[in-house]
């Protein structure tokens, strides 16, 4: 008897109106409009699994180019393992250059 | 004026706030009110302080007091059709999966909204 | 008898209510603090100071033939200087693949790589075991942890280092990028809880003067302090959580790191995510129980330092204080309904997304995603509502784990595994 007239009250909205719905109404209520709703509200997040548009992780690699060994997973001898880049590489070749190009603007000018 | 300098959009979407806040109240609850004005905190404290237009913020403020308008009349629907169908006792059930409700259009709107702003912040940089 | 039950029930809401509430608020703040730094540079106080101490870096690997390699490879192409990097020590704990060979191919050509062999009856007894065997070489004076499937940047440990400029602070911690987020829900999902979790979390605890947690890799401690406490316990299954509270302890600071940044491989499957959150969620609750009490009554912290430490210690508990509470919650409103049992069942279900991933809330995972510039991940945010109800499983059974342990007195250490694939990277080349 108590629980029931603590139900009653809460059916009674603050001002005392209440919702009055015919019986076809309230199954379309609860059992169409309802699962719509909640299918409405995670479609977003659907919509995102199946066609992701998002650019994914940020990149946060080196942006230095640096030699890159190429190597196989698995056991694999580095003797075996290509490179791109002779590994005695010589930087010293380098400088050389960079100090004759730096000497060709002087002569434009 | 542009949209976003315009001091009348930001009037209008402010009273659209004041508008379902009393449509709630008059019309369906005051839980719903409530609802409304724990959204409206989230929103304005998580959300106005990215850089974006405020004319934006007020919109998307404006658009998440009418979704959650209607998503609370849809409760209070779903609570007259439960009781219509399954009696009294529904009462209860609704009273326990309310809060869980709300939350899942709180959070989903809300996430919507800062993806929007995240767009916008991105393109102006 | 009834009255008593419906008392002690209104008690439990009533405390988990202000607890949550609670949460609440400090992620609040912590979102609220990573947004206002965001707009200042990260890390200024370390932009000056040119720090190049010794270090030595410890790889810690079990059956990890597919990743292994692409970090060795990475630590051949380090920008610190060679001189200073005292030695990469790789422990092959008892792997059963080619984890030592592909080690030791790489230890011929590079001589500041060591391996250490471990073999079925000495290793495999844990991470913390298998560091324990290497303290002994360690030579830097400050030593890094990187787990085999990270893949660093190459200028990471000068970022690393600077962090102990500070000669009060005794551990630093970088930030993991999730690379295999597109692979499928369970990568996205937990990409976003590491955003939250770090990008804001530890951010904003670094902000805050409060105690950022060391997450067992991408980064590192003095070797001063890990010779004060002479050895990892191998009893703890987070010992990361648990060395994060003894330099504390121990009156060193931890800081955090924000653009010391590696490539980390998330679980790819939702039963590896259980087996790795059971763990991690076990781990932290031994920790809060080894140190809980030590945290109050620490002289070397202050209040708000306590107030954090024992909201961090207790992380793992919520989302089983959360089933309690509902349970509770949904007996009060059936036998007891009032409008203080409504007005505290309606803060109840904000548990679900004030702690939804890994305990950060929804707000500050948004926030997180933003301040990444990532501008689509947001529509994923409310799935996570399911990941944290898994969770709440996953806790309870961990919890029931550790009492049943306790009781029994039984507890069986040993590399709680998660299997790496190496693959879904394309965000860095290497050819294969």
């Amino acid at each position: 008897m108590e629980v029931k007239i603590v139900i009653s009250e809460l059916d009674l909205n603050f001002l005392g109106a209440a919702f009055v719905l015919d019986p076809t109404s309230a199954v379309i209520v609860l059992f169409v409009v309802g699962p719509v709703l909640i299918f409405i509200l995670f479609l977003p997040a659907i919509v995102e699994l199946k066609k992701p548009r998002d650019r994914g992780p940020r990149l946060i690699m080196d942006k230095i180019p640096t030699p890159k060994l190429s190597f196989l997973y698995g056991i694999v001898p580095l003797d075996k393992v290509e490179f791109e880049w002779e590994r005695d590489f010589d930087l010293s070749l380098i400088h050389s250059v960079a100090a004759i190009i730096e000497v060709l603007p002087k002569f434009e000018a | 004026m542009q949209f976003k300098d315009n001091p009348v959009f930001a009037m209008l979407f402010l009273e659209a706030v004041a508008i379902c806040l009393l449509i709630s109240f008059r019309f369906i609850n005051l839980e719903s009110t409530v609802n409304l004005l724990w959204f409206n905190l989230l929103f304005v404290s998580m959300t106005f302080i990215l850089k974006a237009p405020l004319n934006r913020k007020l919109g998307l403020l404006a658009l998440g007091n009418v979704i959650g308008v209607f998503c609370n009349f849809y409760y209070r629907l779903f609570h007259s059709a439960g009781c219509l169908i399954f009696g009294d006792p529904f009462s209860l059930v609704y009273v326990i999966l309310y809060p869980f409700f709300n939350f899942m259009w709180i959070v989903t709107f809300w996430s919507l909204s800062l993806a929007a702003l995240s767009s916008q912040a991105k393109r102006r940089r | 008898m009834k009255k008593l039950i419906i008392q002690a029930l209104k008690l439990m809401i009533g405390f988990y209510t202000v607890v949550i509430v609670g949460y609440l608020f400090r992620h609040y703040i912590f979102t609220f603090t990573a947004l206002r730094k965001s707009d200042n540079s990260c890390s200024d106080d370390f932009e000056d100071h040119l720090y190049e101490p010794t270090v030595s870096i410890v790889i810690p690997a079990r059956n990890e033939e597919k990743v292994i390699g692409q970090l060795l490879q990475r630590m051949t192409e380090l920008t610190y200087p060679m001189e200073k990097l005292k030695e990469v020590i790789v422990i092959n704990d008892a792997s059963s693949d080619a984890t030592g060979q592909i080690a030791e191919e790489y230890s011929k050509h590079y001589s500041f790589i060591r391996v250490i062999h471990r073999d079925k009856k000495t290793g495999g007894k844990g991470k913390p075991s298998a560091i324990n065997s290497c303290l002994h070489l360690l030579t830097g004076v400050i030593v890094l942890f990187f787990d085999a499937d990270y893949i660093p940047q190459i200028d990471i440990v000068e970022k690393l280092v600077r962090g102990f400029v500070n000669p009060n602070v005794g551990a630093i911690q970088g930030r993991p990028v999730v690379y295999n987020e597109p692979k499928n829900l369970v990568t996205k999902i937990i990409a976003l809880e590491r955003i939250g979790g770090y990008c804001i979390g530890q951010k904003a605890r670094d902000d805050l003067g409060l105690t950022p947690q060391f997450g067992g890799t991408v980064g590192g401690f003095r070797r001063a302090f890990l010779e004060e406490i002479g050895s990892l316990d191998e009893s703890m299954l987070t010992e990361d959580t648990d060395l994060t509270f003894l330099a504390r302890l121990h009156g060193y600071k931890v800081r955090y790191i924000d653009d010391a940044e590696c490539y980390e491989e998330a679980v790819d499957s939702w039963s590896a995510y259980w087996k790795q959150r059971h763990r991690w969620a076990l781990g932290h609750m031994q920790v809060c129980f080894k140190h809980g009490w030590s945290v109050v009554k620490s002289r070397k912290l202050c209040l708000k330092e306590k107030i954090d430490g024992l909201l961090l210690l207790h992380l793992y508990f919520l989302p089983v204080a959360t089933l309690f509470s509902w349970l509770a919650g949904i007996m009060l409103v059936l036998f007891e309904p009032s409008p203080a049992v409504y007005t505290m069942w309606y803060f109840t279900p904000m548990s679900l997304y004030i702690l939804a991933a890994n305990s950060a809330p929804f707000f500050e995972i948004g926030i997180g995603t933003y301040l990444d510039e990532r501008t689509r991940i947001q529509w994923l945010i409310p799935l996570l509502l399911f990941s944290y109800l898994f969770n709440i499983l996953i806790c309870t059974k961990a919890f029931f784990d550790l009492l049943f342990s306790k009781v029994l007195r039984k507890q069986k250490n040993s590399w709680a595994k998660t299997n790496h694939n190496g693959g879904e990277n394309r965000y860095f080349r290497i050819r294969s």
